[in-house]
């Protein structure tokens, strides 16, 4: 049996300071470790050098000889992001369960047993023949909700004649959102899909997708602010790696 | 705006994938991470490496920096150094000496004091004052990631040796550096 295992027994003051040097320094076994920890509360000269240890260690960063980087790295950074999907990356922060949630929210939309409750104030018309879940009427959007909790907006058309549609839904105050698009033309070699956000003047990018040979696709994405607090969203065709700029080619746009 | 509102909206913009304000940071930032990096790994294709890597994971913010908790400079090089050594205990190797014995470590380390530590700092002012061996063990625990099992095979020192001089050269660190920044002048 470990002794990791067992509760540690308090030191007193003195004996927990010959510790926190090599605490401080990553070098404590685990016993050690515990020891310190369960006896900083009690010691507070122990707190005050375990804080003086790491300011030290901040200067000892910074006493380093200063070499200038190759200045070719620089670009090799800028390079890296501007390859990387915007927002995706943070995809693995998505908790469990939301992510539950969201899978189970879209599956009751698209059974169609769902409730609709109309944002537009103008008077409701015929269902869609296509009997899609989520009704248009007009360019009006619809706000999906399935309980106090979800979001949902349904984005339009920017353009006539064509069957391309969004659906976003999110959590009330959450930074992650569930993307589903239908309709959507195919894409060109090289290029992608690109969700922007609008707060303000500025327009973020929550991330690139494809569609398949439907036109449908999906994109679960996390932003840096609560999603209410943007007012429009679009999806722009883009190059395939991203842009920094919606372009001119928007497929769907809609006001949140 | 202070340095640290500064640095708040420029992680702001980061954290909004801005682009420039993230050359911005490296342009700030990137040369003292750079030298750390080297410090470390004693090689320059390494510490590109690894100073790419650093940054990166600051871009796709797998780690955040809490203003509450300190400066981000400091959370920067902490970034750096980790990944440094991970890449260093990845090689398994030090850089660019073999020690035969803690004399031999400490024999290079004097020698190349002047290329150790940055002129003009407090710390390569204190680090002088230690003894030869305490600095040796130091400069293989904070600079190469080392355990003490590991600095006793590196050295051939028994490992309770290596603990005492480890153990007694941080203290004595400490203190000389904790008297040293109170004083006024040497804080502006």
């Amino acid at each position: 049996m470990s002794s990791t295992q067992q509760p540690q027994p308090v030191l007193n003051c003195d004996d927990l300071l010959e510790l926190i040097p090599a605490y401080a320094f990553g070098l404590a076994s685990p016993k050690e470790q515990q020891q310190v920890e369960s006896g900083l509360t009690t010691c507070p000269e122990a707190t005050a050098q375990l804080a003086d240890y790491r300011r030290m260690q901040d200067d000892l960063r910074e006493s380093v000889p200063q070499i200038e980087p190759p200045p070719a790295l620089e670009d090799r950074l800028m390079a890296a992001i501007a390859a990387e999907p915007p927002a995706r990356r943070r995809m693995p922060q998505v908790h469990r369960a939301w992510w539950a949630a969201a899978a189970a929210v879209v599956a009751l939309v698209f059974s169609n047993v769902y409730w609709i409750s109309r944002s537009s104030s103008a008077p409701p018309k015929a269902p869609d023949t296509n009997s899609h879940p989520i009704l248009v009427q007009g360019d009006s959007s619809f706000v999906l909700t399935s309980s106090r909790e979800i979001r949902w907006v349904r984005l339009p058309s920017a353009q006539k004649n064509t069957d391309a549609t969004a659906v976003l839904m999110w959590n009330v105050e959450s930074e992650i959102g569930l993307l589903y698009v239908r309709g959507f033309p195919p894409l060109s070699a090289g290029k992608t899909f690109q969700l922007w956000l609008t707060m303000g003047d500025a327009k973020l990018s929550a991330g690139t997708f494809q569609v398949d040979e439907t036109g449908s696709g999906a994109l679960l994405f996390n932003v840096t602010a609560p999603i209410d607090e943007y007012t429009w969203a679009r999806i722009t065709e883009e190059p395939e790696q991203g842009s920094s700029e919606p372009g001119e080619a928007v497929v769907v746009v809609g006001e949140l | 705006m202070t340095v640290q509102a500064d640095d708040i909206d420029l992680m702001k913009r980061i954290h909004r994938h801005d682009q420039q304000a993230f050359r911005l940071l490296y342009q700030q930032y990137g040369k003292a991470a750079y030298s750390l990096a080297y410090r470390v790994l004693q090689n320059t294709a390494q510490a590109e490496e690894v100073t790419q890597d650093a940054f990166m994971k600051v871009w796709q913010q797998q780690t955040r920096w809490d203003p509450d908790k300190g400066q981000l400079r400091n959370w920067l090089l902490t970034i750096t150094h980790f990944t440094a050594i991970d890449r260093l205990r990845r090689e398994r190797r030090q850089p660019n000496l073999h020690p035969e014995s803690i004399e031999d470590m400490e024999e290079m380390l004097s020698s190349r004091s002047d290329s150790l530590w940055q002129d003009d700092t407090v710390l390569r002012m204190l680090i002088q004052q230690l003894p030869a061996e305490q600095v040796a063990l130091i400069d293989l625990a904070f600079f190469r990631g080392m355990s003490h099992s590991e600095i006793a095979a590196e050295t051939r020192l028994p490992l309770g040796t290596v603990k005492t001089r480890l153990r007694s050269g941080l203290q004595r660190l400490r203190e000389l550096w904790v008297e040293t920044t109170k004083l006024p002048t040497l804080q502006s």
